[in-house]
């Protein structure tokens, strides 16, 4: 087993039985739960007047909404809000798009954040690791309109950087926004730049709870770098990089419309690679502006998202209840 | 304590680093070249920034964008002041609350942890949508024009709750048995145990939902029509969306009369990057200093 | 444990249930005081508006207008206020920036929130249709009769008849131009240059010699910009519906009007275009270009192909770019009133108002006191604006409010011109509209109601193809639009639209 493991393991366990059986009655139990209560309770009244008070709403994806009738006094009309999505030819187009890409996305950024982070962890000098910190993290403050053309000054057909560089080297500028195919690459590299600086930041706070004296005794064992890495740094990270990615598997087939708008520069020829759910959306309804039928999608989603995040939930809970979601 | 740590540091940064310090500074390079780009064509005026494309220093120095922005002093000073403020009350509120909902769903002892779990990731996903939103924030919650609507409705972020308890998941469960023992309340450990070393956490979740705060116009969009309220992001997000909303009409509607001298250049959009985000790089190191700083977990340990 | 997550499912469940039916009565009851308050208050107020004129019973009428926030405001509105209180009435001007004014009316219109007066278009944003569907705007057919004549009197009647759904009026058209003429504007400077006379083109293939000019000899110029999508007029076909972004027609001398989606002329014009952008005529990158003002404004375009052609469109062409350019132009179609031209802009009366008979009197004097409509649009004399020589408006270097945006508010015809608009412009205007032909199936109303899936996944289809010229494989792509067209239900929705057209021809014609 490896060595930050021994926290949670046996001895945390006895003491936690002991503490159960021998001190605490049940009025100390008692206490302690009303504590707990009182301490949530902020959040527990923001939460429940914020988000559940308005969720009556979902109701709106069944109804033919009439502002006269309201929320809940327009007639109800079963699924035809769904029909137009579902019974679309692009449906599947869609979805796989919005399901692949979110894969590819999920996938790099754990991979490029993780990395990055065990990559600042290791570098001790303070002033140099918070100016990478800084730097990296300028591109998630900009918009994706601004990302777009930046994107586009990069890849534009006969000025952009990108072709110029080609040509310099003596090769034939590339029409990018003509071919599909390359766009899975070009967004998973747009989504990496803007959001690998800021993605690193949760991995990086963890690893500064990790005990340094693991590293020491690794040392004194004569474990490399890449061992201490590998045994120490990374599973120590295991169950936030569990809950990131079980929240981001809810999230698969919701896609930042931002990105796939004012990036691909909404150019229809890209649609085979790049179009998703929302750029879908928002094209059907831009003229018809129903509010049902916009209802009927996010609620799509929301179940679609809701199952996913339960069964990964189960499974991680058979591997590993600790790093479970609830 | 911390020459034991130093001394160990030494030691540990013989070994070569030119391989993490290659990577970080390419990646570093790639993340300021484009914002120096953005910053050199908001100097600039349209027809050069159309004429020469994007540049890493402008052909012709130009500053109207940045005179148009800040033709009226008062209104930009005012709505930089909206933003502060909303800034950081909902930073110092929403963590607090945020952490005092996590502690519990950490806690073992806690009868109604799963429950609590799935009360608030469930609002990750369903949402009732915009206008049941509005209908509440406006007609019975009266929060229209009011500066608490950018506050209030976003203390508690249900994402960040689930990063801070499992932070707090991870501090050993000795400490709070030792302290259960002394026979500290569940109060007490919060405020003097799981806060304090939870800094580097706290500091993220913080710096998220400052950046996330700082950079929201849609709420001020939807609720706020007093113009002393409007918050930087949201004068300066008009700009943008006008300019949209009106190519769109100029391309696409006969009949409505559009000059296009009366839409904002791309070099307006850029200098309203510069001016949004500005201030926020420099709030960032303030943040970081607890996150890089890390913990001398060694004095907890039980 | 399964059970006890179902018993908490329930009970979420049972709270959701319980928040539901709570806010849904809220919701109820606002909506029913609302109403009785809404028929008591206005007749009292009415009563003593009219019982005692100049007394103290003064409506405020408050109407949402698209436009960036004025920090002028508060001194136009008195100034307006002070005329408007002799009809008992009072404005309050609410400006929602063009950028957010869809999302904003949409929730006000939605959430039933009180205003009286808004700005709403067929196609472009706060869609009529749609709202009228809704319930969003009051049915103001016996109101305009009845409070609003001077305003009936001063619009052509044809544009009433072209807003009415179902034979009910929801809103007013703002008068603008009317009628549609599709043609070419071009930069005088270079039709001189290389002898070109632009009255000699019939059809656009005439133009080719003289664009094949600027390419050779003009580098850094744009020889054509298309500027309403493609060149999609013509005087044989009447236009019937629009709302899937497609154009259907019907063939003018069609005695059944059989109602088509012309795929053989888009094919034509996809072929023109593709054409042309291989030829150089039109920018080569084109199908990513999204902003391309700077280039306007400079006058990089040396022809606008079609364009809307109207009285002063040169000189207005003239004033919007930064060295002057002179334009001269040509109309290549018969001025016509297509049957939705009168829903390009509109007022309506929203269902959420209390007094919508204070409402429909301030639209009438909007848009027939030249005083107010001026002030509403250019503000105050002096401050925000001054008069040159000829009497024409000059925006002050710094104006604390100015609009000038008559097309979203009412009679446009009712403003003062401005620098650079030629003289009697508007009468011009005027003129051609109440002599151009009308459409024979103007005043039918399409109700999307049944189709709305088809028109919706037509919608996302048409936005998918609609820079298909500009590709090297377009006609691949030509055929994959056409079948994915019919697979999106263009038959269904045509089949419908055919069966409400041939109703209404039974009834009207």
């Amino acid at each position: 087993m490896t060595e930050p493991k021994r926290k949670n393991s046996p001895l945390g366990k006895r003491n936690r039985e002991n503490n159960r059986k021998g001190r605490t009655g049940p009025t100390a139990k008692m206490t302690d739960n009303i504590q707990f209560l009182l301490l949530a309770m902020p959040a527990i009244v923001l939460i429940f007047v914020f988000c559940y008070l308005p969720m009556g709403g979902v109701v709106l994806a069944f109804k033919n909404f009439n502002v006269k009738q309201g929320v809940f006094g327009s007639p109800w009309v079963g699924f035809k809000n769904f029909e137009f999505f579902f019974t679309s030819s692009d449906a599947w187009r869609v979805l796989r798009n919005t399901v692949g890409l979110n894969i590819l996305f999920i996938f790099g950024k754990l991979v490029c954040s993780v990395a990055f982070a065990v990559l600042m962890f290791g570098i001790r000098r303070k002033g140099t690791l918070k100016f990478y910190q800084t730097v990296t993290i300028i591109p998630s403050f900009l918009s994706w309109v601004v990302i777009g053309f930046m994107a586009y000054s990069l890849l534009e057909p006969t000025r952009g950087v990108v072709n110029r560089l080609i040509q310099a080297f003596g090769g034939d500028p590339v029409q990018w926004y003509a071919v599909p195919a390359y766009w899975p690459i070009i967004l998973l590299l747009v989504v990496l730049w803007q959001g690998v600086g800021s993605g690193s930041i949760f991995y990086f706070a963890s690893l500064m709870g990790i005990d340094r004296d693991y590293f020491e005794a690794a040392q004194l064992d004569g474990a490399t770098r890449w061992q201490q890495t590998r045994y120490i740094t990374l599973p120590f990270l295991v169950p936030l990089i569990t809950i990131m990615t079980t929240l981001d598997i809810g999230k698969i087939i919701r896609s930042d419309f931002g990105l796939f708008y004012n990036v691909t520069r909404n150019v229809g020829a890209l649609y085979p690679s790049t179009d998703v759910i929302d750029t879908y959306i928002y094209r059907a309804l831009m003229k018809v502006g129903d509010i049902g039928m916009s209802s009927a999608v996010g609620l799509f989603q929301s179940v679609v998202g809701f199952v996913l995040i339960l069964v990964t939930n189960l499974i991680v809970r058979k591997i590993e209840p600790d790093n479970a979601l609830f | 304590m911390a020459a034991r740590l130093s001394a160990k540091e030494t030691k540990h940064t013989k070994k070569p680093q030119w391989i993490a310090h290659s990577i970080a500074i390419l990646f570093s390079i790639l993340c300021i070249i484009p914002f120096l780009i953005v910053i050199s064509s908001s100097l600039t005026n349209e027809f050069a920034l159309n004429e020469h494309g994007y540049q890493l220093w402008p052909t012709f120095f130009d500053t109207t964008a940045y005179q148009y922005i800040f033709r009226n002093p008062r209104t930009i000073v005012n709505s930089y002041g909206v933003t502060i403020l909303v800034t950081v009350a909902t930073t110092v509120l929403g963590v607090l609350f945020m952490a005092m909902i996590a502690y519990p769903l950490s806690r073992r002892n806690c009868k109604f942890r799963r429950f609590l779990s799935f009360y608030i990731f469930f609002t990750m996903l369903f949402s009732g949508g915009l206008v049941p939103g509005y209908i509440l924030t406006t007609q019975y919650l009266h929060l229209k024009d009011n500066i608490l609507v950018m506050i209030v409705p976003s203390l508690v972020n249900a994402f960040h709750v689930i990063m801070i308890r499992t932070f707090f998941q991870r501090l050993p469960d000795s400490l709070f048995e030792s302290a259960k023992i002394d026979g500290a309340s569940e109060f007490r450990i919060f405020f003097s145990i799981a806060m304090p070393l939870s800094v580097p956490v706290l500091a993220s979740v913080a710096f998220f939902t400052a950046m996330g705060k700082w950079s929201d116009w849609y709420t001020a969009m939807l609720y706020i029509n007093k113009e002393e309220l409007v918050p930087l992001q949201y004068l300066l997000y008009r700009i943008q969306n006008n300019l949209q909303v009106l190519l769109s009409a100029m391309t696409n509607v006969t009949g409505i009369t559009i000059n296009p001298r009366d839409l904002p250049g791309n070099n307006l959009i850029m200098a309203m990057a510069v001016v949004a985000t500005g201030p926020m790089l420099f709030v960032f190191p303030f943040f970081q200093k607890y996150f890089v700083q890390g913990l001398t977990m060694g004095a907890v340990k039980g | 444990m399964k059970r006890k997550k179902m018993k908490k499912l329930a009970a979420l469940a049972l709270a959701a249930a319980m928040i539901c039916s709570t806010s849904a009565c809220g919701n109820d009851s606002t909506g029913d005081t609302g109403q009785s308050s809404n028929s008591s208050n206005t007749s009292s107020q009415e009563g003593n508006a009219q019982g005692s004129q100049g007394s103290q019973e003064i409506v405020t009428v408050k109407w949402v207008l698209p436009g960036d926030p004025q920090e002028g405001t508060p001194e136009v509105l008195d100034a307006i206020n002070a005329k408007l209180a002799e009809e008992g009435l009072k404005l309050d001007l609410q400006l929602e920036p063009f950028g957010s004014y869809n999302d904003k009316m949409n929730m006000m219109i939605s959430s039933q929130e009180e205003f009286d007066l808004c700005f709403t278009t067929g196609g472009w944003m706060n869609f009529y249709l749609p709202n009228v569907a809704k319930g969003a705007f009051v049915d103001i057919t016996d109101m305009i009769d009845e409070y609003a004549s001077d305003l009936k009197n001063a619009i052509p009647d044809f544009l009433f008849d072209q807003v009415k759904v179902k034979d009910r009026i929801y809103a007013v058209p703002n008068y603008q131009i009317s009628y549609t003429c599709c043609g070419l504007i071009a930069q005088t400077e270079f039709l001189k240059k290389y002898d070109f006379d632009l009255s000699t083109v019939t059809k656009y293939e005439d133009l080719e010699p003289f664009l094949q000019k600027i390419v050779e000899n003009e580098p850094g110029y744009y020889p054509i910009l298309w500027e309403i999508g493609t060149l999609d007029y013509n005087n044989d076909y009447i236009l019937v519906d629009e709302s899937a972004g497609i154009r259907i027609c019907f063939a003018k001398d069609d005695p059944e009007m059989k109602v088509m989606f012309q795929k053989d002329l888009e094919k034509q014009l996809f072929a023109l275009g593709n054409d042309w952008w291989k030829k150089g005529y039109i920018r080569s990158d084109m199908a990513t270009m999204v902003d391309d003002t700077a280039d306007r404004i400079a006058g990089k375009y040396v022809v606008y192909g079609g364009a809307v052609i109207k009285p002063g469109g040169e000189a207005e062409r003239t004033s919007a770019t930064k060295d002057s350019i002179a334009f001269t132009q040509v109309g290549l179609t018969v001025p016509f009133v297509s049957s939705i031209s009168g829903r390009s802009s509109m007022t309506a009366i929203s269902s959420s108002s209390k007094h919508p008979e204070a409402a429909m009197k301030l639209l009438n004097i909007v848009n027939t006191d030249k005083e107010i409509f001026n002030l509403l649009n250019y503000g105050l004399e002096g401050r925000d604006y001054t008069k040159n020589a000829e009497g024409k408006v000059v925006k002050a270097e710094n104006p604390k409010y100015f609009i000038s945006a008559g097309w979203s508010m009412g009679n446009q015809f009712n403003l003062d011109l401005l620098e650079g608009q030629a003289d009697g412009v508007w009468e011009e205007t005027d003129r051609i509209n109440r002599e151009a032909d009308i459409s024979p199936v103007s005043g039918f109303s399409f109700d999307q109601a049944k189709v709305s899936s088809e028109i919706a996944k037509i919608a996302a289809v048409k936005e998918e193809y609609k820079s298909l010229a500009f590709f090297d494989n377009w006609e691949v792509r030509f055929d994959e639009y056409m079948n994915k067209l019919d697979a999106a239900g263009l038959d269904t929705y045509l089949a419908e639209l055919q069966r409400q057209l041939d109703e209404w021809r039974a009834e009207n014609l």
